[in-house]
């Protein structure tokens, strides 16, 4: 009986605090942009695709091309765009993915600590997303518009 | 068994040709590990090792490699050492090692020695730097028995489906045989209770003896348990999963005397389910599990278990800043769900059927690749103890501190 009470209590309360849910996005005063390669021909994507994208739960994109990650580390926009986009710190970011590392479930992202390096990168793959806090080579990347 | 590894062989032979020399190993390759090493202290009963006087053997290791020279396809492994206590792998040992082709988002196929899918965290419980106390939770996460389900060697199909507003699903179907190490400590805790039923049965009368039990015996050999399962987790907010997981198992332990392979012991797990629910925010993660595992156990012809075991837990965890986490366990198992004081067993003391822990742990995040870990237990109950690390009678009351530093590249 005991037992039961604890069990019905946890989960009561797990049901109460999933209405306390990751506040809504908003683009106004944003300082990050999310970007692809500049052969993407995407100009939208809404948030719970850019999480599945971030968290390698979407490894292709509509046409096929293999999705590749890049994750900026660099203060303040890293904590930004994943506590706004992610819904989680970029230490739990960081957690989830070396999860799923030493579980055999998936490789690594790239890591990069600096809006340059990200760009670079972005720019050199034709299946990369990643997000700056600049303004890159719009010749090179492609700005995406994130939507709710 | 041999299918699958005959499987596995021709798979990798059609399929490593085709990669050339295309290949872009600075992208396509990667390299990591991690290593931990922990200290164990307890009061009144040893845990996992001689750990009343304090133990140092508490060292993990491990080093893996990817390579995804398509698309595709993963080729992956895992090389793992470990002593603690008594559980010492005392060689490096195949954590995991898998082929996976992954064509589609909703689905792929592993083969191989895969990490199992059991609650939300049991694939996840050698990489103690990604969890935030040093054990998981006993009453699910048993880590006295963990080569019954650390990994199965065989065949998984997986895949993540998205449902729009109402999140994703990962899911995991797998089949093959558990990983059941001849060195493990399991099969020494095997001998140890046939030894001793041996020589209860000595000591009835000879008309209440069980004629089925040898009097001696020269080897035991336990095989390798065959298994099936099923895993779901549902990811319906970024915040809010819940998981429900099922696994069936068989297995058998034979002993030869004087020449005769008997069956000693036959074990079906005929389903062992876990549901689970874990929502975080910045500063806060709950995660609960409950477990229930139907079993039949039956020694020398006599049942000796039959019925489900219960287990659950809830686990809060307060991140009052990003590189500190405290966590507040609670933790129950009972060996019979329907018999929890054990009155169907007047031979055995009733707090043999229950372990209820109360733990309390501090981590702290030194940076991204360094934490340590601290944290006490209070238990009130004494099943789940393998007998050959309690000698003497195991005492109802005991308690444990470990500590631990773990690094990651």
């Amino acid at each position: 009986m005991r037992g039961g009470f604890w069990i019905r209590a946890g989960f009561g309360l797990l049901l109460w605090l999933s209405v306390l849910i990751c506040p809504a996005w908003s683009e106004e005063g944003s300082r990050y942009r999310v970007i692809v390669h500049s052969q993407q021909q995407i100009n939208t994507l809404n948030q719970s695709t850019i999480q599945r994208l971030f968290l390698g739960k979407m490894k292709r994109w509509p046409e096929g091309l293999p999705v590749e990650v890049a994750i900026n580390t660099i203060e303040p926009v890293s904590s930004e765009f994943c506590r706004e986009i992610l819904c989680r710190t970029p230490n739990q970011l960081s957690v989830y993915w070396r999860r799923a590392l030493y579980t055999g479930s998936a490789m690594l992202p790239v890591f990069y600590n600096s809006d340059e390096e990200v760009c670079a990168y972005v720019a050199n793959h034709a299946g990369a997303i990643g997000f700056v806090s600049v303004a890159c080579d719009p010749l090179s990347v492609r700005t995406v518009e994130v939507q709710p | 068994m041999n299918r699958l590894l005959m499987l596995f062989a021709v798979w990798c032979l059609l399929v490593l040709p085709t990669v050339g020399g295309a290949v872009d190993l600075y992208d396509a390759v990667q390299i990591h590990g991690f290593f931990s090493q922990g200290y164990l202290h307890s009061h009144n009963n040893n845990f996992l090792a001689h750990s009343r006087s304090g133990s140092l053997k508490f060292t993990d290791c491990a080093l893996n490699l990817n390579w995804q020279p398509l698309d595709a396809l993963r080729l992956g492994a895992q090389a793992f050492y470990r002593n603690l206590g008594d559980y010492n792998e005392n060689a490096v040992v195949l954590d995991w090692g898998l082929v996976e082709y992954q064509p589609k988002d909703w689905i792929g196929l592993r083969l191989g020695k895969i990490k199992m899918p059991l609650g939300l965290y049991n694939e996840t419980r050698d990489a103690s730097f990604v969890l935030p106390m040093v054990f998981l939770p006993q009453s699910i996460y048993d880590e006295s028995r963990r080569d019954l389900t650390l990994a199965y060697l065989g065949a998984g199909l997986f895949g993540n489906v998205a449902l729009g507003r109402f999140g994703d699903v990962d899911y995991h179907l797998f089949w093959g045989e558990s990983s059941y190490p001849d060195e493990s400590i399991l099969q020494e805790s095997s001998e140890r209770s046939l030894e001793n039923t041996i020589v209860r049965n000595s000591q009835l009368s000879p008309s209440r003896q069980n004629p089925l039990i040898p009097d001696s015996f020269s080897t035991l050999d336990r095989a390798n348990d065959k298994i099936r399962g099923a895993a779901l987790v549902w990811n319906l907010l970024p915040e809010l999963r819940f998981g429900a997981s099922l696994l069936h198992s068989e297995s058998e332990i034979k002993v030869d005397s004087d020449g005769v392979s008997l069956v000693a012991v036959e074990t079906t797990v005929h389903g062992r389910y876990v549901l689970s629910a874990e929502y975080h925010t910045e500063q806060w993660l709950l995660a609960a599990e409950y477990s229930e595992s139907d079993r039949t156990m039956e020694s020398f012809g006599e049942t000796a278990l039959d019925g489900p075991s219960q287990s659950w837990y809830v686990m809060l965890c307060y991140f009052p800043h990003e590189q500190w986490t405290i966590s507040l366990l609670y933790d129950e198992f009972y060996r019979e769900k329907h018999d929890k004081h054990s009155d169907s067993r007047p031979q055995v003391r009733a707090d043999n059927g229950w372990r209820k822990d109360i733990g309390l742990g501090l981590r702290y995040d030194v940076n991204s690749w360094c934490n340590l870990k601290l944290e006490y237990h209070y238990i009130d109950g004494s099943a789940m103890q393998l007998n050959i690390l309690n000698e003497e009678d195991v005492k109802r009351y005991w308690s444990y501190v470990v500590a631990q530093l773990a690094v990651v590249f």
